[in-house]
């Protein structure tokens, strides 16, 4: 067995985190699949689906001598924009967004993100897209425009980064 | 109405928190509120569910600990369908437990604890941090990290996933462990088990007794105590019956069906949280000087109720603790020592499941009832 988990030995981790089973929170674990199924993921990146468990991934990896130079998380937000639309946030605008919210502890735990990217040089990058809406029953299954968007992000990912 | 601070987020913890400190005019602490920022919502999550998926549904509704709620939807599906798992499915599933267990004791010890103790109390705050750890403790730091990818490692290969297990099912366990992964497993669970040894003795050497002061003295609040025994009264972090620790020590038994008859729950309007209390004290009140009714469960609480452990190096450690602290012992900073404590009973209830013929028996599930209902 390797001495460190590959996500702490590639170059870039990029983490599909979301809930399956609460309807366009299961959009990232999709992106990850699209990937994995359409595409050569190239030996410098590391894909990973981490469901709802991202917070354990990244304590190992501050923790680590060796980290990715980039983690790229995909994550949900609801900024009224048109839902299944795809752009960038930055860190500091998760919590803003997300503190008191019943997901909270599903999405990566902005501190420790902050952390890796302020105090171990980790560049953190959020591609977000917005929800049509946020589920409060287990209903697994996207939204229609959410469903379209999971191509489009799984294309911007390879373009940038494969 | 004097100043309000508030200290948000709160980082030492797993989740999320909102302290705030409420100050009367003169400057002083009025009242201080710890808020718990996250909605579990499982009974809600759940209605109309099929009771079969609640061991799938659970572990993705909470993300800070999915391998109990794994469990534990599990055990109460095999109540729902009256089956009885046959004894290596119950092997399995405590063997996922311990290893989980083991794997968040070391992430709570060293990443959230760990700053304080190993940078110390005094260190300026922009440095007690993992980056502080690191540097301060760097061998450590490459012991944690590698000590815990075997951890995912282990539960992932008997479990089908780490961070979402899907293997525990009604009436016992999905699939087999295999010999050659039984043999994979034990020489991980070496490895496991003496850095387990090490982190006690690391703390207890170096950490507790530079503040054992300060353990003695911060945060000591008299309550109560509840935890899970056998029926012996040993530690079981698995199964058993529940004993609820009244302050002066004495305690009673109960079945865990019977918890409404021990156990009500009070609601406040500023926190998710809820607050079970003793039935019996009559009860509820948060009054620092004379609490009522509350009672604390976790770490320190389980090493407080059980008679005695059943791995060797763990209850020498029992012994040590009890010798030095009396039980039940009250300091909140215990918690950490009682985790290590626990860490080594995890560790070496691994390498004692691994050992076990029985832990690689094919026969892992009974389905006749569930198939019956069907």
């Amino acid at each position: 067995m390797e001495k460190l988990p590959v996500y702490c030995r590639k170059e870039i981790l990029i983490a599909g985190c979301g809930n399956k089973l609460f309807g366009d929170d299961g959009f990232r674990p999709e992106v990850v699949e699209y990937l994995t199924n359409h595409c050569n993921i190239p030996e410098n990146i590391c894909l990973l689906d981490v469901d709802t468990g991202i917070r354990k991934i990244l304590f190992t990896i501050s923790l680590s001598e060796v980290r990715p130079e980039v983690i790229v998380i995909i994550d949900a937000v609801d900024k009224g924009r048109k839902p299944g639309e795809i752009f960038d946030i930055s860190l500091a605008e998760i919590p803003k967004e997300k503190t008191d919210d019943f997901l909270i502890h599903q999405v990566p735990s902005s501190n420790l993100l902050k952390e890796l990217q302020d105090l171990c040089s980790v560049k953190v990058r959020i591609m977000a897209y917005q929800v049509k809406t946020i589920l409060e029953t287990v209903q697994p299954g996207l939204s229609g425009p959410v469903k379209k968007a999971v191509r489009l992000m799984a294309k911007k990912i390879a373009e940038e980064y494969f | 109405m004097g100043k309000t601070l508030v200290i948000q987020p709160v980082i030492r913890i797993e989740g999320n928190a909102r302290i705030t400190i409420q100050l009367d005019d003169t400057g002083n602490v009025s009242d201080t509120r710890v808020s718990i920022m996250e909605l579990r919502g499982f009974e809600r999550f759940c209605i109309g569910k099929p009771v079969e998926e609640m061991p799938r549904i659970t572990t993705r509704i909470c993300g800070v600990y999915p391998p109990s709620h794994h469990l534990a939807s599990a055990k109460a599906t095999d109540v729902v369908f009256g089956v009885d798992p046959p004894p290596a499915a119950k092997k399995l599933r405590e063997l996922c437990n311990s290893i989980a267990f083991m794997e968040e004791h070391i992430l709570h010890f060293y990443f959230l604890a760990g700053a304080d103790f190993i940078l110390g109390p005094e260190a300026d705050y922009s440095v007690r941090n993992i980056i502080g750890i690191i540097g301060a403790v760097p061998d450590v730091a490459k012991r944690v990290v590698r000590v815990r990818h075997m951890a995912a490692k282990t539960l992932e290969m008997i479990a089908g996933k780490s961070i979402h297990p899907s293997a525990a099912v009604p009436g016992g366990f999905s699939r087999p462990l295999l010999e050659e992964e039984r043999k994979e497993l034990r020489k991980m669970a070496d490895e496991c088990l003496e850095f387990s040894k090490f982190s006690i003795s690391f703390a207890k050497k170096d950490l507790f007794s530079k503040y054992l002061e300060v353990v003695k003295s911060l945060g000591v609040i008299n309550t109560g105590f509840l935890g899970t025994v056998t029926e012996d009264g040993l530690l079981d972090l698995y199964d058993g019956k529940l004993r609820m620790m009244s302050v002066d020590g004495s305690y009673e038994d109960f079945k865990c069906d019977e918890y409404t008859d021990y156990i009500r729950e009070h609601v406040e309007p500023w926190t998710y949280l809820k607050f079970p209390y003793a039935k019996k004290a009559g009860g509820f009140s948060m009054d620092l000087d004379n609490p009522n009714g509350i009672y604390r469960t976790n770490t320190l609480a389980r090493i407080n109720v059980v008679d005695k452990i059943d791995t060797p190096l763990a209850q020498a450690e029992l012994e040590e603790f009890r010798e030095k602290f009396g039980r039940p012992a009250q300091q909140t900073l215990l918690y950490h020592w009682a985790r290590l404590i626990e860490l080594l009973y995890n560790a070496e209830n691994i390498v004692r499941l691994l050992d076990d013929p029985e832990i690689t028996s094919t026969d892992i599930r009974k389905t006749e009832y569930y198939l019956f209902q069907c």
